[in-house]
């Protein structure tokens, strides 16, 4: 079925449809709470609290169309939040436990997530969302409240950054 | 490589990336019986079940287990009356937020009973009882067959999401679900009565846990032999399943000590008159029985505001020891319109020399504003009270929500803010059998208020011509002053 329909029946407390629409989205949720935590665990306790929090404000869902930016917005506060708070308390970034084909690959995986991890969060938001999960300007302009105009300057910004950081460790490996 | 192309390898990463489908699944619904519970207060008016708010509970329970252990320690005498009655300190624990039934324990005031009925695998004991002519506790033990206990472990650890969404009979919340106290010649003795607190699992899952019932009689008691009848239900009724009874009925005489209590209520006569924001609040009376405290307290008809209820009161004597209103239980009482009943944990025992009463606010309303009107259609609010504390209204899975604007006080008060009553524009009168009051934690999208809570009732079923009427029972609007009364 689709989103449009789930959530009306959602709305209308179907639990059911309620939780047919967090499953046809939940590839992507997970993706986005991997590419914030870079572990399963964390990821999956994301989709748990993402979850809920939709389910408490699925009535504020205005316009059923939005659903699924809507949805990947909560994750993105969520993630942003945790970070935040974990922040404190952490030091070390983390490395994802992917398995990259080959060493060589591995290694550029690890500086990208790295250098990713060191944005500043409006930046990584929507490197994350634009390179990660592959979302239209359009979408992320959506899914996180902004002007598309917003989303392109800090695109560029956040790659012009990224450049910086892969730039300078290069450096550092060539000497 | 330019740092698109690297980003685009890790993209290429994340989309081949296994995912753990089994497990999204299950935190998908982790998270929607997270949701679920968090829908605190949900509370049946139709019965007169009573429970407490887990989540409060819990963050008292260490200090207040700490104190029964030092009285232990302290008094020899208690100790060899905690052998006199099998199981004691299961039972102290059952009221350790009152302290006024803990230390009528402490003082012997409690009776031992010992007497049980056995059908279908479920024994059911009384086996002690806290009485005066107000108010009767009796503490008992449910013990489960083998086999029954099994069921239970079973039912308990399929998830709640799950057992919602099938209409098999589940025997997880197996409790006395059905009371009746009936006097020596049969008849149905007057009172209202709580039973079932909630069971902590891992005491449910070892077959056999204690529990109380109270029963507030609406006349003072006068003979001594009661038959208890109790019908056990299989599990708390929810949307949709009914609740389900055990065929039996556990029947259960009890013998009770009337001249443990005879002529133990002292009366002390108040007659004072408070005044905040021209409002005539009178105390005009206290009488203390060894189980509660009850002021009563009387509002003058020429008052402008409807009083819903006081912040913060509390009995306080010379040394600084409080004594606070009944948290679990029968709060107050109200014999007339402008007439209350309020009931305080019991100090009979401790007997202080001087005793005030304080309180530093209380919750009203003008009687002009107590009317809520609802166009539930469009969700919009037509008539609300002038400070608008009622932000919004919307149709949500819970029922019709109020989004209202809370004090930084309120963080854990979760105001019941309606009458279940309401009527439609055709003046029907509807009545809802469920409210519900949450903390409403926006997810952070942009100038959202703070301190918002949601709450509000599910209609009940069937038509209705809107909008509909509401009326307001609390309010998290205040009138302060600073009162402190001398009551002894």
């Amino acid at each position: 079925m689709h989103d449009e329909q789930l959530v009306i029946q959602a709305k209308n407390g179907d639990d059911d449809a309620f939780y047919e629409f967090i499953q046809n989205h939940k590839a992507s949720l997970y993706r986005i709470a991997y590419a914030y935590f870079k572990n399963e665990q964390d990821a999956l306790e994301a989709i748990q609290e993402v979850t809920c929090r939709a389910y408490h404000h699925i009535h504020k869902l205005k316009q059923p169309q939005f659903a699924a930016t809507w949805l990947t917005r909560i994750m993105i506060n969520y993630c942003a939040d945790e970070r935040r708070k974990r922040r404190r308390v952490q030091i070390h970034a983390e490395v994802s436990d992917l398995q990259p084909v080959t060493d060589r690959d591995r290694y550029q995986m690890i500086e990208v997530e790295q250098a990713v991890d060191q944005l500043n969060e409006k930046y990584r938001q929507v490197i994350i969302l634009k390179y990660f999960e592959d979302l239209k300007i359009k979408d992320i302009a959506q899914a996180l409240n902004q002007p598309e105009g917003t989303v392109k300057t800090r695109l560029n910004k956040g790659l012009r950054l990224l450049r910086r950081a892969l730039g300078e460790k290069g450096g550092e490996r060539n000497a | 490589m330019r740092e698109e192309e690297k980003l685009q390898k890790v993209k290429e990463h994340y989309q081949r990336m296994d995912i753990p489908d089994a497990a999204i699944d299950d935190a998908i619904k982790k998270g929607m019986e997270q949701a679920s519970a968090q829908r605190r207060l949900r509370r049946s008016f139709s019965s007169r079940r009573i429970r407490f708010n887990l989540k409060w509970t819990s963050t008292v329970v260490a200090a207040m287990i700490l104190i029964f252990v030092m009285m232990i320690r302290v008094s020899p005498v208690f100790a060899s009356y905690v052998s006199y009655i099998p199981g004691l300190e299961k039972f102290v624990e059952l009221v350790r937020f009152d302290k006024g039934l803990t230390s009528a324990i402490e003082n012997e005031f409690m009776q031992p009973v010992g007497v049980f009925d056995e059908h279908e695998g479920i024994k059911i004991t009384i086996d002690s009882a806290i009485v005066d002519e107000q108010q009767m506790v009796l503490f008992y033990t449910m013990e489960l067959s083998d086999e029954l206990r099994d069921r239970v472990i079973q039912d308990m650890e399929r998830s709640s999401f799950e057992a919602e969404r099938t209409a098999e009979t589940r025997f997880d919340q197996l409790e006395v679900g059905k009371v009746q106290l009936l006097d020596e010649h049969g008849e149905s003795v007057m009172a209202s009565m709580q039973f079932s607190s909630p069971v902590p699992d891992e005491e449910r899952k070892k077959g056999k846990w204690v529990n109380e019932m109270r029963f507030y009689f609406h006349e003072a008691l006068d003979s001594g032999q009661y038959t208890l009848q109790i019908w056990v239900q299989k599990h708390d009724p929810q949307p949709g399943i009914e609740r389900e009874f055990f065929d039996s009925t556990w029947i259960i005489p009890i013998q009770i000590d009337t001249s443990k209590f005879a002529g133990m209520k002292e009366t002390y006569e108040l007659n004072e008159t408070v005044t905040i924001e021209r409002q005539k609040i009178t105390f005009s009376r206290m009488e203390v029985f060894p189980t509660r405290i009850g002021i009563h307290v009387k509002f003058a008809e020429e008052n402008t505001h409807r009083i819903f209820g006081f912040d913060d009161l509390e009995l306080v004597d010379d040394k600084g020891e409080k004594w606070g209103t009944i948290v679990n239980g029968v709060t107050a009482t109200m014999p007339g319109e402008n007439e209350w009943i309020i009931y305080f944990e019991s100090n009979y025992f401790s007997r202080p020399e001087s005793l005030y009463l304080q309180f530093s606010s209380v919750r009203a309303l003008p009687k002009d504003q107590l009317q809520v009107v609802v166009d539930v259609e469009n969700e919009r609010i037509l008539k609300a009270p002038k400070d608008g504390r009622i932000k919004k209204v919307a149709n949500t899975g819970m029922g019709l929500s109020f989004f209202v604007k809370m004090d930084d006080r309120d963080e854990h008060m979760y105001l019941n803010i309606f009458e279940h009553k309401y009527r439609d524009a055709d003046g029907n009168e509807l009545e809802s059998n469920s409210a519900f009051a949450t903390n409403y934690d926006d997810f952070g999208s942009e100038g959202e208020e703070s301190n918002l809570k949601q709450i509000g009732l599910v209609l009940a079923d069937g038509e209705f011509t809107n909008p509909l009427t509401f009326t307001l029972n609390d309010y998290p609007h205040r009138l302060d002053k600073s009162i402190r009364l001398k009551v002894r």
